[in-house]
């Protein structure tokens, strides 16, 4: 734990009646790390992540956001600070254009009211001006400028998520929140997508990612968490991690244990 | 592009060549075009607050209320003058609709909807018994009117004002709705979760898009108080909320050409039906429903689908 983390959960505790989903959970993000949430089915990962977004309120703990406490803040103040989220399957706006879907991302920064709006003031325009570049220089990265019109509904799967990941970056967040960015994608977009994933880290970007498919988190991730009942069972790298018993134990059960040695 | 400036050219001359033919109109079927033009400014409103923001809003007609009377005791009280009296009705209504707009950010669906009812009858009541401010069931009377002093006939004249005020709406409306805040607004709409996690502060998005409401209603209010110079409180309650309402969706609520109809068409319906006599009110809702089975998306919903299949996989 070298440098002060972007963001650290404090005994994070979340209960829904008598189900314990999240207990006594410390964690810390390094920033401009990549770090894995996995765990089995149930652990507690989704969890997590609706704690730390904003979407849940924890029964107890804390969650610092660059050292500031933001425990219960709403989802949309937890973007203004720079903590954007996508979802397990791709929430996107079904009546708006693939463009359109991109700029909402940038919802938290737009600063110009009905004034600024309607006699079209200079702000005004810059503003836009400048949020629309920025939407379509990350449409353009993942190679979507020949959609910009479309309604997502017609675009495959995995632009569509791809869409969503245009949504979040346009935000400029600081800490990006992915719930599993690979489910329904085939071997070839998995590839991209862990590309790109490497390049937002270059860029300084911290990534947090509950995921499924483990070959991908194994070459990605820097750090990893393993969940299982809502309670940290390990962390630590990915060699650390593959190699752990105990998190063996979680996925495959004591006898499979003894099939993977 | 020529093609296109030529289009402009022609929706130009079309456009002058109507405002010109009404000068050929009777007085009675400008009181119509004007009673529907008012209609459309509240209606626009409406297409903010249910259309976009989705909420159901049964007391636009207390905000076109508040304008009136606010604009009409402007004129009559202060002796302000009516276009000043325009401003204060705006300012009124948007005022009022923010103060309701707070307790109601904790409700939703129809909960909200029962909100604005209760506001709808209260508003009613309040002017019904504040006898000595509105002058109770009597209404108000004698409110200066607006006028240009033209030669024109004054309907003709407060024709071609309502006309240019709609058309001033019509471009704000328009701007807004291809704005963040539109776009915000369809977004909320079309999934709560992913707007919040988009940075959308929904509660505020949607107190904004009810004040813009209330704002439009007040127009209209202020308005028609200038307009006939005389005001009461059977204008301004739940039946007429309901008429508003149902003008945004039988026009189309996802456009601002479909609360023009709306309001058109359900202005006009009564004079057409006229010849029924005392049965009119059952043949008007049957044909309402008659509306909604036949085109859900309302009238240029359903016509765009038809006419152009593009419309009809955009919004």
């Amino acid at each position: 734990m070298s440098a002060a983390p972007i963001l650290e959960t404090q005994a994070l505790e979340c209960r829904f009646g008598g189900l314990r989903a999240v207990a006594a959970l410390d964690m810390q993000i390094q920033p401009g790390s990549i770090t894995a949430l996995i765990g089995p089915n149930g652990a507690g990962k989704s969890t997590v992540i609706n704690l730390l977004s904003g979407f849940l309120s924890p029964t107890s703990g804390r969650v610092m956001l660059g050292g500031r406490d933001v425990t219960c803040e709403p989802p949309h103040r937890l973007a203004r600070v720079g903590l954007v989220r996508t979802f397990q399957n791709g929430r996107l706006f079904q009546r708006l254009s693939v463009f359109e879907n991109s700029l909402v991302g940038s919802s938290s920064r737009v600063k110009s009211g009905f004034f600024d709006t309607v006699f079209r003031t200079r702000r005004f325009r810059s503003e836009v001006r400048a949020l629309e570049e920025r939407a379509r220089d990350y449409l353009k990265e993942f190679d979507l400028l020949a959609d910009t019109d479309r309604l997502v509904a017609e675009l495959p799967y995995g632009k569509q998520r791809q869409v969503e990941m245009v949504r979040a970056l346009v935000g400029a967040p600081s800490i990006l929140l992915l719930d599993e960015p690979a489910a329904g994608l085939n071997s070839g977009e998995q590839e991209v997508l862990s590309a790109y994933l490497r390049t937002l880290r270059q860029r300084g970007l911290t990534i947090l990612l509950v995921e499924h498919h483990m070959g991908l988190v194994m070459r990605l991730a820097d750090h990893m968490v393993v969940l299982n009942f809502g309670k940290k069972i390990f962390e630590g790298t990915a060699a650390e991690t593959q190699k752990s018993p105990v998190v063996a134990e979680a996925y495959l059960g004591r006898r499979g244990r003894h099939a993977v040695m | 592009m020529t093609k296109r400036l030529e289009h402009k050219l022609g929706a130009v001359i079309l456009f002058l060549a109507l405002m010109g033919g009404a000068a050929f109109l009777s007085d009675f079927d400008l009181r119509l075009a004007i009673l529907s033009i008012l209609a459309a400014i509240s209606v626009i409103g409406l297409y903010f607050a249910f259309g976009l923001a989705g909420m159901i809003h049964l007391a636009q007609a207390a905000f076109v209320g508040i304008g009136a009377y606010a604009s009409a005791l402007a004129a009559q009280q202060l002796h302000v003058s009516p276009w000043i009296g325009l401003v204060v009705g705006v300012i009124a209504a948007a005022l009022a609709g923010a103060l309701l707009a707070y307790p109601m950010h904790r409700t939703r669906s129809h909960y909200l909807a029962l909100t604005t009812v209760g506001f709808s009858v209260s508003f009613e009541v309040i002017i019904r018994n504040w006898t000595s401010v509105t002058g109770g069931y009597d209404g108000l009377g004698a409110i200066p009117l607006l006028r240009l002093d033209t030669a024109m006939r004054s309907e003709l004249e407060f024709f071609y004002i309502c006309v240019a005020v709609l058309a001033a709406c019509v471009v704000a409306a328009m701007l807004l709705r291809a704005s963040p805040f539109g776009r915000a607004l369809i977004a909320v709409r079309d999934d709560e979760l992913a707007a919040a996690a988009s940075g959308i502060d929904i509660a505020r998005l949607k107190t904004k898009a009810f004040i813009l409401c209330s704002a439009y209603g007040g127009l209209s209010g202020a308005l028609y108080a200038h307009y006939g110079g005389f005001i009461s409180p059977d204008d301004f309650g739940l039946a007429r909320a309901i008429m508003l309402l149902s003008m945004l969706i039988v026009g189309g609520e996802f456009s601002i050409l479909g609360a023009i109809v709306g309001a058109f068409f359900l202005t006009y319906l009564p004079e057409w039906l006229r010849f029924i006599g005392g049965g009119y009110m059952a043949v008007f809702g049957l044909f309402m429903l008659a509306v909604l089975i036949v085109m859900p998306k309302g009238i240029v919903g359903s016509l765009g689908a038809w006419l152009v299949p593009r419309v009809a996989r955009s919004r």
